[in-house]
């Protein structure tokens, strides 16, 4: 079970009825992203098991969650490549999920590689050291 | 109890670890039968054809500073006394105690050698003669600001204890190329454990079966502990001796299945039995010429001990060892480690000494013996030292650029990536701790996204789910 689907729906819920949610909607956080990688971890191993169900409910979690990391840095001024970061990883997960929906794992699994890579990527950039 | 029902429990107890294997076996590791699997020393295929069979793993413990030995900055050199300028400043946490000092020259003398025009500094004149058969990594970076986090990302690919060394992941993916000597072994040298990420914890195998961590040999003419027969005791009563405790086992076994502790300790006990001839031998020196002796330095007091390690860790290949571990400590009790951070010039003045000609020696030794060609040695550390100084006259932890080095094993010679200007960041030909250990497993023809072992219901890697070949480098 990874953190993401566990904690993000409680999170937002918690946030909307409270009030408080911010214009962004998530909090682009240490934690977040230890959730993400969690996620991505357990997506390239159900994949690496063939674990279809799994698999993809880790894609689309990765998928909702990009989306939302896109959708925050774009409110935001002169993050352009973190925009950019945050599409193209959503949408190597998009990939992913639609791999793994047609049971190609081996193509599943090279887009989990570049998902991982567009991490790595991002946190040269964006992550402080 | 009988030999044959000896061999049986024996037998059984690699099928327990064959199972345990089995289970957690990624099915894209090339095993050619479970048959196979049944001993974990059993020699595997690898994915593909190997341009190495054997890596000599330099651990530098402590970190060393390569802007004093291998990268050299002259804007360093130009700003030297200056505070760190905001623009290399720029989203750095830095936790060095009493703040980020001023930026700190080098003192060395610097020079060119070789057609490959790499720049080494004269703490190491030996080494330098041999940088037309080193492939420099001057772009590493890594995670982490202490030792342990940062040695246990080195070594492991995890940032806490518990996952499986890179000799051990080896190990289980290739086996052993000689049944009478562990396949992955390690040398700690030097006095004092100082500085951290050294111990055990670095050469574990995590979760994988007990029987591929690293076996650490000790110094002098009997490496492994207990291992001689003890005086008194002729070869049957040993004999006699391990078929009891192997019956023992058994019968413990029958309660414990998929034990892999009790599996691998009486498998131990019958490699044991092997080493004590095949260890001792491994490690004797005394027919080595004294030519090979004095080229890595043996016999001189600062360079004696490594040295040494050294010239084991080549009988060691020569013997089909796939993985030597050597983990370098102080030569005496001036110093603890290369962890300088204060006096840098006294601390690297020793430590460099220490194993400037051994390295040196090495590399020689191995190419006239044409073996370089067949066996990896890589340099490295957990982390570099920072541009600007510590305590006046030392540098802190920095992880974030820093140079390792490899040389034989099919790499091509040269210098992939830099740092910036004053030494502080990675800026080009970026390498991190998973595409060095990517890096050494292609070698050995293993794909490091195809060596998989399920561990609490996730398929893991040795890499984990990062880890990119540095093909530039790749001859």
């Amino acid at each position: 079970m990874n953190l993401i689907r566990k904690t993000l729906p409680l999170a937002l819920a918690g946030l909307l009825l409270a009030g408080a949610a911010s214009s962004e909607g998530i909090d682009v956080d240490g934690d977040l992203m230890r959730g993400i990688d969690d996620t991505a971890k357990s997506l390239d191993s159900n994949v690496a098991m063939k674990d279809g169900a799994a698999a993809a409910a880790d894609a689309r979690s990765l998928v909702e969650t990009f989306a939302r990391v896109e959708s925050h840095y774009g409110e935001k001024p002169d993050t352009a490549d973190a925009v950019g970061f945050a599409h193209r990883t959503q949408e190597l997960a998009a990939q992913a999920l639609k791999a793994i929906e047609a049971k190609d794992f081996d193509a599943a699994a090279e887009a989990v590689n570049q998902l991982t890579r567009s991490c790595k990527n991002c946190h040269e950039k964006y992550k402080k050291d | 109890m009988t030999h044959s029902s000896r061999r049986d429990f024996l037998g059984h107890a690699g099928l327990g670890l064959g199972a345990a294997a089995l289970g957690g076996l990624g099915l894209q590791l090339n095993v050619a039968s479970a048959a196979e699997l049944e001993d974990p020393q059993a020699p595997r295929e690898p994915h593909f054809p190997a341009k190495a069979k054997s890596v000599i793993w330099l651990h530098m413990a402590g970190a060393p500073s390569t802007l004093d030995l291998f990268d050299y900055k002259p804007e360093l050199i130009r700003l030297a006394g200056k505070p760190l300028p905001d623009s290399f400043a720029k989203n750095l946490k830095t936790a060095t105690d009493g703040g980020v000092g001023n930026l700190l020259a080098t003192k060395r003398t610097w020079k060119q050698y070789g057609e490959t025009g790499a720049w080494v500094s004269d703490f190491l004149p030996n080494l330098a003669k041999q940088v037309d058969d080193i492939a420099f990594l001057k772009g590493c970076k890594t995670e982490g600001a202490t030792h342990v986090i940062s040695s246990l990302k080195l070594h492991t690919a995890g940032l806490v204890p518990g996952r499986p060394a890179l000799g051990s992941w080896v190990q289980y993916a290739l086996g052993s190329a000689n049944p009478d000597l562990p396949a992955f072994v390690v040398l700690p040298t030097g006095v004092g454990a100082a500085g951290g990420g050294r111990g055990a914890v670095i050469w574990s195998s995590g979760f994988l079966p007990a029987a591929y961590q690293g076996t650490a040999f000790r110094k002098g003419d009997s490496p492994i502990l207990h291992l001689a027969r003890p005086e008194g005791v002729i070869d049957t009563e040993q004999r006699n001796t391990l078929d009891l405790i192997a019956s023992l086992n058994e019968h413990g076994a029958l309660t414990r299945t998929g034990d892999t502790e009790l599996a691998a300790r009486a498998k131990s006990y019958e490699l044991a039995y092997r080493m004590e001839k095949s260890a001792p031998e491994a490690v004797d020196l005394t027919k080595e010429t004294a030519a090979t002796r004095e080229l890595y330095g043996i016999g001189a007091k600062e360079t004696d001990e490594y040295g040494t390690a050294l010239l084991r860790a080549r009988r060691l290949v020569e013997r089909n060892v796939r993985f030597i571990h050597v983990i370098s400590g102080a030569p005496d009790a001036s110093v603890d480690s290369w962890d300088a951070h204060n006096n840098l010039e006294k601390n690297h003045g020793v430590m460099s000494k220490s194993v400037d000609k051994p390295i040196a020696g090495l590399l020689a030794d191995l190419k006239a013996r044409g073996l370089l060609d067949s066996t990896l040695v890589v340099w490295t550390s957990e982390f570099g030292r920072t541009p600007y100084g510590q305590s006046g006259n030392g540098r802190d932890h920095n992880p974030w650029g820093y140079t390792s080095w490899l040389a034989g094993g099919g790499i091509k010679p040269g210098s992939y990536g830099s740092t910036d200007e004053i030494g502080l960041r990675a800026q080009t030909g970026i390498v991190d701790t998973y595409d060095l250990q990517a890096t050494i497993l292609h070698q050995l023809g293993l794909d490091n996204r195809k060596v998989t072992f399920q561990y609490q219901g996730r398929q893991e890697r040795p890499t984990t789910v990062f880890g990119d070949v540095i093909k530039e480098i790749v001859a």
